[in-house]
């Protein structure tokens, strides 16, 4: 039987209510408003920064997807050492079966503290009136790409 | 041709991409790649770019032959028989209707096909793609028709004592949400006399840590009430000690989200 777990991980957008989000194209960092990124009609997100577009869920950033591995392992390890001891109860007694525990399993990493700094400059993009924060790299360049519609 | 008709050549190649980095299976990737291809050679700006960069004609039945199984495609060192390498390996892989299995094997990832397939467009199709986008701009700054901002840049005024929070939640496993908690006008102050209140609610190991980071935190939040210079080694201390808190703490908890947000308050407090 296949049991759906859902972990959920949250962080906490900056003071100016914007969330970090990173390409995974080229890897260029920049920030949106998460009610933006949310809305119905928004079903990729166009990278400020090279201009192509993905899924919003391919511009997780780095502490996120950390997290999301940390407490993936963490669950995947309760599970494991939850069995070990079921196994234990049920075979104690048991003259055909021994069953020897070893120590409990422990996870390779741990969560970090998932928080937001104040960095980069926000632009308002005409074309769809919505915010945008990016870095100065991105200001630089010919002009950022819209998120939402990838005119720059 | 008008800056519209450019913004728009621009925006639909780099969504012809896209598109080809979502494919989920190999009948779908081939499809969106001849799309691509079609893409390229319908739009003579583009088109001149690649027939510009044409060096010489490779032979990708010999290459793809001849290559061993698990080895990626050597790309050429230089940038414009790199654009003109890829591009001929686009056209023959849907001109010969090759499966991603022909020839994106060393690019797999796991089992997923998804995986193959992606990598294969990030690690080669990717690098023509930033080719021709770059030269886009450069033809678009050519022909003067570059300037018109849509991008403006709004000046951040937000200051310590007084900014506006829309704060919110991302969610990271399979969805993005956000929950909004409105704090308008909540100062330095009132994070400060929460942040108090939970790290003399929470249980932390450390009664001396917790000790410091208490003092630490109502020094700073009086020093802000009456106007006074709060000095850089104060805040260096109450850093240090709320962050050590933050590891004792555990991930998600209310203390561990308010800590971060204290810092970064503390941190724009402007110096003398």
């Amino acid at each position: 039987m296949l049991v759906e777990k859902r972990i959920e991980i949250t962080k906490q957008t900056d003071h100016d209510g914007f969330s970090s989000f990173e390409c995974s194209l080229c890897s260029e960092g920049f920030k949106l408003v998460p009610g933006d990124v949310e809305e119905d009609h928004v079903l990729q997100i166009f990278c400020p920064s090279c201009g192509i577009p993905q899924d919003p869920l391919e511009f997780l950033t780095e502490d996120v997807i950390h997290n999301i591995n940390a407490e993936t392992e963490q669950h995947a390890i309760d599970l494991l050492n939850q069995f070990s001891i079921d196994l234990d109860k049920i075979f104690k007694g048991n003259k055909n079966v021994t069953v020897k525990k070893g120590k409990p399993l422990k996870p390779s990493i741990s969560p970090q503290p998932l928080f937001e700094q104040n960095d980069y400059d926000i632009v308002e993009f005409q074309c769809c009136l919505k915010k945008a924060k990016v870095s100065t790299l991105i200001k630089a360049s010919a002009g950022p790409y819209c998120p939402y519609c990838g005119v720059n | 041709m008008s800056y519209e008709d450019f913004k728009i050549l621009s925006k639909n190649f780099r969504k012809a991409f896209g598109q080809m980095l979502r494919a989920t299976d190999m009948d779908e990737a081939l499809r969106l790649t001849k799309r691509f291809i079609s893409t390229i050679d319908k739009e003579p700006i583009i088109k001149d770019f690649i027939e510009k960069n044409h060096t010489r004609v490779y032979d990708f039945n010999k290459i793809i032959e001849e290559k061993n199984g698990e080895d990626k495609f050597d790309l050429p060192f230089d940038e414009n028989e790199e654009v003109s390498y890829i591009y001929q390996l686009l056209k023959h892989i849907t001109e010969n209707n090759l499966s991603y299995y022909d020839f994106a094997f060393p690019y797999r990832e796991g089992r997923k096909i998804v995986n193959m397939i992606k990598n294969f467009n990030r690690e080669v199709v990717n690098l023509l793609v930033d080719h021709i986008t770059s030269y886009l701009e450069e033809k678009a700054i050519k022909m003067g028709i570059e300037g018109k901002q849509n991008a403006k840049y709004v000046f951040n005024n937000s200051s310590v004592g007084n900014f506006l929070s829309n704060e919110g939640d991302v969610y990271g496993d399979t969805t993005l949400n956000q929950t909004n908690n409105n704090h308008e006008g909540e100062g330095i102050q009132s994070i400060a006399k929460e942040l108090i209140q939970l790290l003399k609610d929470t249980k932390i190991d450390n009664a001396e840590l917790k000790e410091d980071a208490i003092d630490h935190v109502e020094e700073i939040a009086k020093k802000v009430e009456n106007g006074e210079e709060v000095k850089p080694s104060l805040i260096r201390r109450a850093t240090t000690a709320l962050t050590n808190v933050t590891g004792l703490a555990g991930a998600g908890t209310a203390l561990a989200t308010t800590i971060p947000q204290f810092i970064e308050a503390v941190q724009a407090i402007p110096m003398p």
